[in-house]
């Protein structure tokens, strides 16, 4: 009976997995398709690596991504971390505010809030640009952080923290020495996810980019009127490398700090 | 610890690259444009490099993916933008809400370059806000051989389309407005009708359809053609282009009832800021040699009728690309989309839970 339910466990592990990714290996399958069509195979071909290595206005647009993405991620750590203290400083009825105020950048639709971004640094005469991006990316990462890291405090036995206090450290060496590496792999983690949204953004970024600015994610959209070229598969493909990088190195970091901890 | 350091690090690291490539590439305190519209090849890069190198005008090119995306922001920063390329209808919006600059044609010598059979539509009667610089349509490309074997007549209008032999091989963009409107053109009426027994009509017959169509695709449309899903597609100039590219044996057929047309023009915002330099960019353009090449690399239809020898062979001989006029007369605008676009909105969506 056992052994039949995990026949069916791992027939259904297998599809749910075949489904979720066969539409990315069909983008990097076509990335070395010969022909521009997705109609048909017609031989295996690097020419989009090459012409996508050759286009100046990509590799512009990933740089102005890639810093958007990190200032934002290195932005909404320091502010989610924050937050988090401080609402667990705080009483509960005003940490539930806080929490319902976090939350609301993330239910109010991309659309009102570019528009009503874009009207308001209008109006306190903010040049667009990097700042812009960067401000209003932080402002739906800043959430992700808060409630990863706030889930980390909670988990924190406070009496680590009153001794350490009673020993003779001050607020901020408590903090710095006990609280934080604590927190760290939280940080991380949520550092990670808002470089991964910030870099998926589109509907804000379209509103928040100056007239030199454009991200990747709206430089590709924005190539609707003329037609994606199979550039864009070679782009998704290495995309999906660096992911896998990141995503490996995350893990790996986390095994390495565990072990660490183990062997304390 | 140590490894999240290094991860830290590796992220300041690429940052600060980040920061020096894009400030290397920036050289600041030039005459400039900003310009806005669809990204991609939409306006060359070429042409704008070969622009900037003949005059020293930095173009800024900032990509945007919609007409409405355009709107806001050039209703929030009109003094940020000098021009954009905005689609017909949008040229109308822009007008009226009082956006755009009347050009001045005496600083635009090249406008006696653009075909007269594109201008003073209903968005700017008097060619006095836009011009024209990229064309598309939208039509039937056929298989004729396909067609033929599965006993359906030859293609030659809307009406075809309902032939009970082509179950199942008809791909179609996916928009409500340019699929009742393609249905309402079969019945002999007009886009975006308001009259309610005619739109009931229309509704009866486009349910009648259901049965034919194999496919509603808006990116790819005639990938389906190529790879013989199906035998007959409704789509955008330059998809039929690519498709017909991909298979010689596919056919245009421009339906006798008629074809919708899109007008992408240029616009100069009201408080731009650098209008002489935006003048210099947009004669530059209109040049022959120059308006070729673009409509080369874009495949969209060019306005410019002195750009015609200037385009390469298979550009001239390919009727989707380059419109004769008589084709280009037998055209007609989606004007007033926002009056029945929920209406068609819920009978589209009945249509196709179906």
């Amino acid at each position: 009976m056992k052994s039949k339910t995990n026949r069916f466990g791992i027939f259904y592990l297998s599809l749910f997995f075949v489904i979720l990714y066969l539409p990315i290996l069909s983008v990097v399958l076509y990335s070395f398709n010969a022909s521009p069509s997705t109609a048909k195979w017609t031989g295996f071909t690097l020419d989009w690596y090459r012409q996508l290595f050759r286009d100046r206005v990509i590799g512009e647009a990933f740089a102005i991504s890639i810093q958007v993405a990190i200032l934002t991620a290195i932005f909404s750590a320091v502010l989610g971390t924050a937050a988090a203290m401080v609402s667990l400083m705080v009483t509960t009825k005003m940490k539930q505010t806080i929490q319902r105020m976090m939350l609301l950048p993330l239910l109010v639709p991309e659309v009102a809030l570019g528009v009503s971004l874009l009207i308001f640094f209008n109006a306190l005469k903010l040049p667009f640009g990097h700042l812009t991006l960067v401000l209003s990316h932080s402002l739906f990462c800043v959430p992700y952080v808060y409630i990863m890291v706030l889930l980390r405090l909670q988990e924190i036995d406070r009496s680590i923290i009153e001794s350490a206090r009673d020993l003779g450290a001050t607020k901020w060496q408590a903090f710095y020495t006990i609280i934080l590496p604590l927190i760290m792999p939280s940080i991380v983690t949520s550092s990670l996810l808002a470089i991964a949204m910030s870099l998926d953004d589109v509907v804000i970024s379209t509103y928040m980019s100056g007239p030199t600015s454009t991200t990747l994610p709206v430089h590709i959209f924005s190539m609707m009127r003329v037609g994606v070229t199979p550039k864009v598969n070679a782009l998704c493909t290495l995309i999906l490398v660096g992911t896998f990088f990141i995503i490996g190195l995350n893990q790996y970091i986390s095994k390495i700090s565990k072990n660490r901890g183990l062997s304390k | 610890m140590k490894g999240n350091k290094i991860l830290i690090a590796l992220l300041i690291v690429i940052a600060v690259g980040a920061l020096i490539y894009v400030n290397i590439n920036r050289s600041e305190g030039q005459e400039a444009i900003n310009l806005m519209t669809w990204g991609g090849d939409f306006i060359p890069r070429e042409i704008i490099d070969q622009f900037t190198e003949e005059t020293g005008i930095k173009v800024n090119y900032k990509e945007v993916t919609s007409n409405e995306d355009m709107q806001s922001l050039l209703e929030a920063n009109p003094d940020q933008y000098d021009l954009a390329v905005v689609t017909d209808y949008m040229v109308d919006i822009l007008r009226q809400n009082g956006l755009l600059e009347n050009l001045d044609k005496s600083k635009l010598p090249n406008i006696k370059n653009i075909n007269p059979v594109y201008q003073g539509n209903y968005y700017d009667e008097n060619n006095e806000y836009s011009i024209p610089y990229a064309i598309s349509t939208s039509f039937l490309l056929v298989n004729p051989e396909a067609v033929a074997a599965l006993g359906a007549q030859p293609i030659t209008s809307y009406k075809d389309l309902w032939q009970s032999e082509l179950k199942n091989s008809i791909v179609l963009i996916d928009w409500s407005v340019e699929i009742i409107g393609l249905v309402l053109k079969s019945l002999g009426y007009e886009y975006n009708e308001t009259d309610p027994v005619k739109v009931s009509e229309a509704k009866e017959r486009l349910f009648a359809l259901k049965d034919n169509i194999v496919r509603f695709e808006t990116n790819t449309p005639e990938d389906s053609l190529v790879n013989g899903e199906a035998v007959v597609g409704f789509m955008y100039s330059n998809q039929a282009v690519k498709g017909q590219a991909a298979n010689n044996k596919l056919q245009p057929v421009f339906p006798e009832e008629g074809y919708p047309i899109y007008i992408d023009c240029w616009i100069m915002s009201k408080e731009a800021p650098n209008k002489d330099n935006a003048y210099q960019f947009l004669n530059f353009i209109m040049q022959p040699e120059i308006a070729a090449k673009i409509a080369d690399i874009t495949k969209f239809t060019t306005p410019n009728k002195a750009a015609e020898p200037y385009l390469p062979e298979d550009y001239r001989n390919n009727p989707m690309l380059n419109l004769p006029d008589e084709v280009a007369a037998n055209t007609s605008f989606y004007i007033g989309v926002e009056n029945v676009l929920e209406e068609y909105e819920h009978i589209y969506s009945e249509f196709k839970l179906r």
